[in-house]
């Protein structure tokens, strides 16, 4: 597609420029973000650091295990910063915790801003983690109709045609109704 | 919905859940809405396809696109649709157009309102940054915030622009609703926008209504000036001309209880507002509440050492709605639901269906959380319906179908609805996903939004919250749908193409079809054949009993012989 001129100086001119957004609008209603830094592979009775982002200030975040109500990993103190900041935590997994794949879950109570969305990492325990899978297998095309079917256009003849055949009839009954019968001549003696 | 006063009691039952709670011991205990009623609809999806990238035309490896929060099919054509949306990096505003019903999608030849105001990127967040909805006679509007070098959201003074085309973006005509350029002093004002645009074409001109938010960054603090102003601009002429903007808040009389106080509620123009549709003359306009500046009451004991001075995060508190019958010349505020935390933003999907009521349905379907939970984040998208012309609201259902126990968060939802009255809300959520990921989710109702189908998972991989500049910067934005008979076609913002480098992210879409789209081949051709054949048919049969009739006529006639008459003897 063809660009022009003014679009491609504002373009080219965009490009080298740096998004600084107005701290004042940050999205403090975003949803919350959890995830391992660095490797999520861990033994059990090891330590992974978790890398929590887009929490509200002035709550305690913990880091819990499997679910919103398991038991607690650790606690990272109330953030003292707007949502811009990141805040790392080092928690420990239990040494009991059998290999496969777990979830650590980040709960917030409190009513401020996004407080209470919950976040989720997943470690895996004794083992790696899989191949990331790829999209979903789907069609690429829609579904086009054909036009009118065979169906259809049968109908459509064997209506025109009863139509004309109907008209005719009628024509035939009413051209017959009028023609009248010739009189007797009387026969002569 | 009518009007409520706050109950400090649904307020005074969540603290007494959280301080029942031992601190970092304490169990979460998520509350959310009753759902709604899933069931199968009269339409089912027969196809669901691939993702395909909508903002392939440009390939700077620094491009951050937002989605389309807002999509639009033709209302005469179900082939064409149309998406707006924005790259962050170069903040410019771009028309996206599909003509194969959303198989491929391709920039408009020329830029909406390209000119001495070529930027529209704003730092809303979770609202729809640019507006764009069809009118009468093929044209399309499209609004946003206007700004060159110099202005925009840090050093203020942006404007407001229409742009208005009538064939898919090869040339535009523009309006400027508000313009702020060379502006200063105290009251210099600068707008944000556009999350909301409204065309009504029920009477002879198109009446489209702009809405938009207004500051005065340089008014002293205390200033009455420094309240936050929603405002609406009406044009009675196609988008030719517009009115003086109104400052909704000016009117707004909505009061709460809180503590035993009083406390007047407005309009919050944080993160975006206001959402609007209009029908048959009724405007209905949108947008979450807020304290008026120095007004806030004391942020309670479970909001955290964050809370004080208190602010609307803190309380659960309704959304509000302005209705107008008279094209925004009056209006009702009142709030439109039950106290709840939008802790996941105030974005509402608002629409008419004719379907669910005898003069049609308004539906808006907006994230919320109930005022009884423990928190504010956790989030079901609900809906409330209106089939009194908007004047009440039934109360929020959630039509999310995920279980209380899975925890999800549902936030961002959008709304369409097609010619046949089909309902199509859109959201995002983290549904069984984990590491920052998230899916975009769907369901649809036939019924004006009384019964809803179960949830459907349209994005065909998970999207990728830690690449992409949004999520990198916390700007992010709402999916949107285009809603026709046949489909309901997505588009959200895709970070699959990034790297830690580039940080890329796309616009990418996809399509639920319902039933096959019409040909483009001739079909009048093959009927006027048949048509032919059948007085081929007709003329064949006639001839064939005339020949019949024919060769078995009845026998002659015997001759009348006359006797001579024998004279007397």
């Amino acid at each position: 597609m063809a660009l022009t001129r003014w679009r491609m100086a504002v373009g080219a001119a965009a490009v080298a420029a740096v998004l600084v957004p107005a701290a004042m609008s940050w999205a403090c209603v975003a949803p919350v973000s959890m995830t391992i830094e660095g490797n999520a592979s861990v033994q059990p009775g090891g330590k992974v650091t978790v890398l929590l982002r887009e929490y509200a200030q002035g709550a305690p975040i913990e880091v819990r295990l499997h679910s919103p109500t398991g038991p607690v990993l650790g606690v990272h103190p109330p953030p003292t910063t707007t949502m811009t900041s990141e805040h790392k935590l080092e928690v420990t997994i239990p040494p009991d915790l059998p290999y496969g794949t777990h979830l650590l879950v980040s709960t917030q109570n409190y009513h401020h801003m996004n407080s209470g969305n919950i976040g989720r990492a997943t470690v895996y325990v004794g083992t790696l983690p899989p191949a990331p899978a790829g999209p979903e297998p789907r069609p690429a095309l829609l579904e086009v109709g054909s036009g009118p079917s065979a169906v259809t256009l049968t109908l459509i003849a064997l209506g025109v045609a009863g139509g004309l055949l109907l008209l005719a009839a009628v024509w035939s009954m009413v051209g017959s109704g009028r023609r009248t019968e010739p009189e007797p001549q009387p026969v002569k003696k | 919905m009518t009007f409520r006063t706050l109950m400090t009691g649904a307020a005074a039952v969540a603290a007494a859940a959280v301080a029942a709670m031992s601190g970092p011991a304490a169990a979460q205990t998520a509350m959310t809405y009753k759902h709604a009623t899933f069931q199968e609809q009269d339409a089912k999806i027969e196809r669901l396809t691939s993702a395909v990238r909508m903002s392939r035309d440009e390939e700077a490896p620094a491009r951050g696109f937002i989605g389309t929060a807002d999509m639009a099919v033709h209302p005469d054509n179900p082939r064409i649709i149309v998406g707006a949306t924005m790259d962050l990096r170069s903040r410019i505003c771009y028309l996206t157009v599909s003509k194969d019903a959303g198989r491929t999608w391709n920039h408009s030849k020329e830029l909406p309102g390209a000119g001495p105001y070529p930027y529209c990127q704003n730092t809303t967040a979770g609202t729809p940054v640019v507006s764009l909805e069809w009118g009468s006679n093929g044209t399309l509007y499209y609004a946003r915030q206007a700004y060159g070098d110099g202005e925009g959201p840090r050093e203020g003074k942006a404007s407001i622009m229409l742009a208005r085309t009538t064939d898919l973006g090869e040339t535009w005509q523009t309006t400027l609703v508000e313009n702020n350029r060379g502006q200063s002093g105290e009251s210099a004002r600068t707008a944000t926008g556009v999350s909301g645009l409204a065309v009504d074409t029920s009477g002879a001109r198109d009446v489209v209504y702009v809405g938009y938010s207004r500051s005065h960054p340089d008014a002293p603090t205390g200033s009455p000036l420094r309240n936050p102003a929603v405002m609406l601009a009406t044009s009675t002429d196609g988008g030719e001309t517009f009115g003086e903007p109104v400052n909704l808040n000016e009117r707004s009389q909505v009061n709460v209880t809180i503590a035993g106080q009083s406390v007047p509620l407005i309009m919050r123009t944080g993160f975006g507002a206001p959402f609007m549709t209009a029908h048959n003359g009724t405007l209905l306009v949108v947008a979450g509440p807020e304290f008026e500046q120095g007004k806030a009451p004391t942020a309670p004991a479970d909001s955290g050492s964050g809370g004080s001075p208190g602010s609307w995060f803190h309380f659960a508190l309704p959304q509000l709605i302005a209705r107008s019958t008279d094209q925004g010349k009056t209006f009702t505020i009142s709030p439109m639901s039950p106290p709840r935390y939008d802790g996941t933003g105030a974005t509402t999907g608002l629409k008419w269906t004719p379907k669910g009521g005898e003069n049609g349905t308004f539906v808006a379907v907006h994230a919320a959380t109930p005022p009884t939970s423990p928190t504010s984040g956790v989030a079901d998208v609900v809906v409330q319906r209106s089939t009194d012309d908007g004047v009440t609201w039934s109360e929020p259902l959630a039509i999310d179908d995920a279980k209380p126990e899975e925890f999800v968060t549902s936030f961002y939802p959008q709304l369409n609805v097609a010619p046949n009255g089909r309902l199509d809300a859109v959201w995002q959520d983290n549904r069984g996903l984990a590491d920052n990921r998230y899916h975009v989710r769907y369901t649809y109702s036939t019924d004006g939004g009384q019964t809803w189908a179960p949830n459907v998972q349209v994005s065909d991989q998970p999207l990728n919250f830690n690449l992409g500049i949004s999520w990198n910067s916390d700007l992010r934005y709402p999916p949107g749908v285009a809603s026709a008979n046949q489909y309901a076609a997505f588009g959200w913002a895709d970070a699959r193409l990034a790297d830690e480098v580039t940080q890329s992210q796309d616009n990418f879409g996809s399509v639920a079809q319902f039933s096959p789209l019409p040909t483009t081949a001739n079909t009048t051709a093959p009927k006027l054949a048949a048509a032919f054949a059948g007085l081929v048919l007709a003329g064949v049969v006639l001839l064939v009993a005339m020949q019949v009739r024919r060769r078995g006529g009845g026998p002659a006639p015997e001759p009348v012989t006359r006797r001579q008459a024998t004279p007397a003897r």
